[in-house]
């Protein structure tokens, strides 16, 4: 967050990378550490599921039917009995893995697109980035609704609709970055040099740009988790009986006035992680950002 | 000025074009169709029912006449409902949700600018840090959640509010609170990030200098300036009202645009999918419109391109 007071400007130490200094930086604001912690736990424990979980997420028990929170069942048990301690673990890993793989395909092809545009400018550029004006225009959330609907909505659909459409920004970034960096004297100077466009990309061009990049990527992951757990309220998203936070909260929300713990503690999840995200996304962009010393 | 509304304008329309274009490929592509149900049909009878509607001529003849019934603005009949008409349903649903949309906007801006202002004055205390971890804290609460809350504690519980169905004012109160809440807080984050940044310019100096008061100064000199992301906002921000109009439809049972798109998509209703999306996709490149014209009436310095 952009609230927490900047510590004063310190020199960067000598033979300190601007990455470790940054994270040094960063990780003296408390706030940021409590994300941290908050964040690596929730990854932890849904990448561990399948053995720290009390149960299996499907096995359904009628005789038992909603329970409110118990020693047995820690978060409670939904309408069918299913414990939901166990459901909010597994679908952690849905939910992460559609946040975690929408966001490398926007880094992918964002990063790619953008410094291409960025690079050769001119024609090129104009036509590149008047394709992105024009995806940009699209009430894509609207196609993503009928591409789901339409052609069964399975995990793989999930990935690919909502990783198309997050690359835009970032390639917008990342050619901002390329257009303000490519007439720098180091780049010019490997140009004299012999380098070819490709290498003078990967090696000179992007290493300078990591932190916008690294900090815009924090804030797509929060983004697509969110509009996996928007699709799945709708009914679109992950199917029964696999459960992802959205759809755990989409099941909570119907019954909340008689178990509330449904929508409780899957909101709460949602929420901290999104929380956690968006505070380090924010905090990454200060910390990696030079000027800001 | 008039040169770059048309420059727009005409940008909008392969937009259109290629959103139509998409839309129908992609639902003619996919298995099933608008007459398939649970009780099988004689085939007879969906042999007729696709001869009426013209579903029985090959793709591209139906593509073709779709787009020549588009340009007289006819979207055409509803399969799903054979006595309307998409224009229709579409004038049905719309004013609804355009009630809630603008119900939800004036929250946001009455909301999200003073409370920004508010922070800004008091840069750097606890009124400002308070404000500040409430606008983070909203942030991550999507609607889904917003909504289910608010109708526990103010319907549930209070008795405050109807939890559901549209019509009266009172049943207006929580859907517009839902879907603004987001929006609300992100207006106040904008406002007192620029807010802060104007209020250091030597222009403020200047007027404090004068002897203009510190409620002058906030309202009246800086306010212009840290407008312009605000504005710059509403643009994306129209389109995540639009989209966030279908969830909080479905939470409320609220008749609008939204939830008549989502139900039209569930039963591959392929003319009501088509106009629907249509009609979103015309909005929202009119609403960005009217964003870039109002941002370089606010800031001089941007030129008409």
């Amino acid at each position: 967050m952009a609230t927490v007071a900047q510590s004063a400007p310190a020199p960067l130490p000598a033979g300190v990378s601007l990455w470790r200094w940054g994270l040094r930086r960063l990780l003296r604001r408390p706030l940021m550490v409590v994300c941290v912690a908050i964040l690596a736990v929730v990854v932890a424990a849904s990448i561990a599921a399948p053995w720290i979980a009390p149960y299996s997420y499907e096995t359904i028990d009628l005789a038992l039917g909603p329970s409110p929170p118990s020693a047995e069942h820690w978060f409670g048990t939904d309408t069918l009995g299913r414990d939901l301690f166990s459901r909010c673990l597994y679908g952690g890993r849905i939910s992460l893995a559609v946040g975690i793989v929408g966001t490398l395909v926007s880094l992918i092809v964002g990063v790619l697109y953008g410094t291409v545009a960025g690079y050769f400018g001119g024609r090129t550029d104009e036509l590149m980035m008047r394709f992105v004006d024009l995806m940009y225009s699209l009430p894509y959330l609207f196609l993503v609704i009928i591409l789901l609907v339409f052609f069964s909505s399975s995990i793989v659909m999930l990935f690919v609709a909502l990783g198309l459409v997050q690359w835009l920004t970032m390639s917008r970034i990342v050619r901002g970055q390329v257009l303000s960096l490519k007439n720098a004297e180091f780049v010019q100077a490997a140009r004299l040099a012999g380098s070819r466009p490709a290498r003078i990309m990967l090696r000179h061009l992007l290493p300078n740009m990591i932190g916008p990049i690294v900090a815009y990527a924090t804030l797509t992951v929060p983004t697509v988790i969110l509009q996996e757990a928007f699709l799945s309220f709708l009914g679109l998203g992950v199917q029964p009986p696999q459960s992802s936070w959205g759809t755990l909260i989409n099941d909570g929300a119907g019954v909340m006035g008689l178990f509330p713990w449904m929508l409780f503690f899957p909101a709460v999840i949602l929420a901290g992680v999104l929380f956690s995200l968006n505070t380090l996304g924010d905090g990454l962009r200060d910390a990696l950002d030079p000027r800001l010393r | 000025m008039i040169r770059f509304v048309l420059r727009r304008l005409l940008f909008s329309i392969p937009v259109v074009f290629l959103v139509a274009t998409t839309t129908f490929f992609i639902m003619r592509l996919a298995p099933g169709g608008p007459f398939m149900s649970e009780r099988a049909i004689p085939p007879e009878i969906l042999a007729n029912m696709q001869a009426k509607y013209g579903l029985d001529q090959p793709l591209l003849v139906q593509y073709g006449r779709y787009l020549s019934n588009l340009l007289r603005l006819d979207l055409g009949p509803s399969y799903k409902y054979p006595d309307r008409t998409v224009n229709e349903i579409i004038a049905e649903g719309f004013p609804v949700s355009l009630q809630l949309g603008l119900a939800a906007l004036l929250f946001a801006v009455a909301v999200g600018i003073p409370a920004g202002v508010l922070a800004a004055a008091k840069h750097g205390r606890a009124a400002d840090h308070i404000a500040m971890a409430l606008v983070s804290v909203g942030i991550s609460l999507p609607t889904f959640v917003i909504g289910p809350l608010l109708v526990f504690v103010f319907s549930l519980t209070l008795y405050w509010f109807p939890p559901a169905l549209w019509g009266s004012p009172s049943q207006l109160v929580l859907p517009a609170v839902t879907l603004g809440l987001p929006y609300a807080v992100y207006i106040a984050r904008l406002t007192r990030n620029e807010m802060v940044e104007v209020l250091q310019q030597d222009y403020i100096r200047t007027a404090r200098a004068k002897g203009v008061s510190e409620a002058g100064i906030l309202w009246r000199h800086a306010r212009n300036g840290s407008l312009l992301p605000v504005v710059s906002f509403l643009g994306p921000g129209v389109a995540d009202i639009v989209t966030g109009s279908i969830v909080v439809e479905k939470i409320f049972a609220i008749p609008g645009l939204g939830r008549s798109f989502v139900e039209s998509a569930f039963s591959r209703d392929y003319t009501t999918v088509l106009g629907t999306v249509l009609f979103y996709a015309v909005l929202l490149i009119a609403a960005n419109l009217v964003v870039d014209i109002l941002y370089r009436r606010l800031d001089p310095r941007i030129e008409y391109q």
